[in-house]
């Protein structure tokens, strides 16, 4: 199973142009630069339109999250700030607030708390620290390995958590396992693939 | 801060750099990392692996049309911006995505549609099948717990049962005493300090006696009563202590002493708490042993 994946699909091997190359693009297109744009597009759609069709399983709804996401992009890009991470983390995390939005809407689920513009970084605001970690290809392989080696009592929640949109609250019965195991599993697991993340060239 | 506050904070963390905690607890945070620098910058790691999280899922390629839809946005014309198709505008991105479509079955002209939907339904599946294992396993968990609430009762409803069945059998050889063919009755009179108590005896030698005595004084906290059987022609036989409930009522069950063959009389005594070897403190009750008439 897990082969036929990876022959489909392989890891992204995105990103390697390197966020410096983004943030000139996302400063071109806060001076109204539509060619910008159009590069941030092609740099970014693939990763984007994987992500929301990972969450809704449905492309055509998986299209318009993207849409609306270069939208907001497009909108709100001399507003970026560089401090609050890499132009894709952001482009992510915009995609699956809209994309978790849409699927607790179709579940009749309470949307999520909180304006997707704000839920990005917010709390990084909060303290000056070093430079936020780039996103590089051999990083996203390392924390692949890292989920695809988490135990299944830690994964699952985890990607019901990000990819589902549900609460620890929802995940926890949903599993029909204690809140503050699954808190616990969430964080054991988080823990691991940030090691994974960060290790090597930290 | 204490340990157990750090964790949670530390849980709330993870939670934050999904992206699913509530407003009130996000702000929980925020407030916490103003003050912990070390935590603030774990949660920025946290928020960089997570948000790259988003980036590790199989990647598709959108469809074509797409991105005239979203150049629209910017008011400038597709044609005008796609030069070039997009997968080659990202030069070797472009051609794993092509290779990656063909050995999964894709033909060239199709393999846009094809590869999607090939890779969706391959992820619909293992996300699926993974769900399907956890709730395997965590429905296995909650059976556990379960057979060991099980198991936890049987031996509490065993116990229960073998107290009950502990009193049953003291019931019921109370019981036989009353219809064994060498029952006597011994009446006991007050005397001493409690001249108004009084007490009955059935006894059997085979049976065993059960007494029970009524209006006994309350005593102070160091003194208790004592039973004894007087044998004839030897030295009293401590019967056990009795206990008075608050309206001076006691009773007591035993088995007739082996070395008691001829049992004279029956007599409670006050003693030191815990009682004594043999009677020390003022008698309360005395009764004599009818002698037995041949039935």
């Amino acid at each position: 199973m897990m082969w036929l994946l990876w022959a489909v699909v392989r890891m992204a091997p995105q990103k390697d142009p390197g966020d410096g190359a983004d943030l000139e693009v996302v400063r071109r297109m806060a001076e109204g630069d539509g060619q910008a744009l159009a590069t941030l597009y092609d740099r970014h759609s693939r990763v984007t339109f994987s992500l929301a069709l990972r969450i809704l399983a449905e492309p055509l709804e998986a299209e318009e999250v993207v849409q609306d996401v270069f939208a907001q992009a497009w909108r709100q890009a001399s507003r970026f700030d560089r401090s609050r991470g890499a132009v894709v983390a952001w482009l992510l995390m915009m995609t699956r607030s809209r994309a978790i939005d849409r699927v607790r809407a179709r579940r009749a689920m309470p949307a999520s708390s909180g304006d997707p513009d704000q839920a990005f970084g917010l709390i990084a605001d909060a303290a000056d620290g070093p430079e936020r970690v780039a996103l590089t290809s051999e990083r996203a392989a390392r924390l692949k390995e890292a989920l695809d080696r988490l135990p299944l009592i830690q994964r699952v929640p985890i990607e019901l958590a990000f990819f589902e949109g549900m609460t620890h609250v929802e995940v926890s019965e949903r599993l029909d396992v204690p809140l503050g195991t699954i808190k616990t599993r969430i964080r054991l697991g988080l823990m691991k693939m940030k090691d994974a993340f960060l290790g090597g060239a930290s | 801060m204490s340990d157990a506050n750090r964790e949670q904070l530390r849980e709330l963390a993870s939670l934050h750099a999904l992206g699913v905690l509530s407003d009130e607890e996000r702000a929980e945070l925020a407030k916490a990392m103003a003050a912990d620098a070390e935590l603030a910058a774990e949660v920025r790691q946290l928020e960089d692996t997570a948000g790259a999280l988003g980036g590790v899922v199989a990647q598709v390629d959108p469809p074509a049309r797409l991105r005239a839809r979203v150049l629209a946005v910017a008011g400038i014309e597709a044609e005008n911006a796609s030069t070039t198709p997009a997968p080659a505008a990202i030069g070797d991105r472009g051609a794993v995505v092509r290779g990656a479509d063909t050995s999964a079955g894709g033909r060239g002209g199709s393999r846009g549609v094809a590869g999607w939907l090939a890779a969706a339904a391959a992820l619909v599946l293992a996300s699926g099948l993974g769900l399907w294992a956890l709730q395997l396993r965590t429905s296995l968990e909650a059976m556990n717990a379960r057979v060991e609430r099980a198991e936890a009762d049987v031996v509490r409803i065993q116990r229960t049962l073998g107290e009950a069945q502990a009193q049953t059998r003291v019931l019921e050889a109370r019981n036989s005493v009353l219809f064994a063919p060498d029952l006597l009755r011994v009446d006991l009179a007050g005397e001493g300090p409690a001249p108004g108590s009084k007490a009955r005896a059935f006894m059997s030698r085979s049976s065993g006696v059960a007494f029970a005595a009524d209006q006994l004084p309350a005593l102070p906290a160091d003194k208790v009563y004592q039973l004894w059987i007087v044998p004839q022609g030897a030295a009293a036989v401590s019967a056990g202590l009795l206990t008075p409930d608050a309206n001076g009522h006691a009773s007591l069950f035993f088995p007739m002493p082996a070395d008691v063959t001829a049992p004279q009389a029956l007599a409670v005594t006050v003693e030191p708490a815990g009682g004594v070897p043999a009677p020390t403190g003022s008698r309360v009750l005395l009764g004599t042993v009818p002698v037995a008439t041949p039935s």
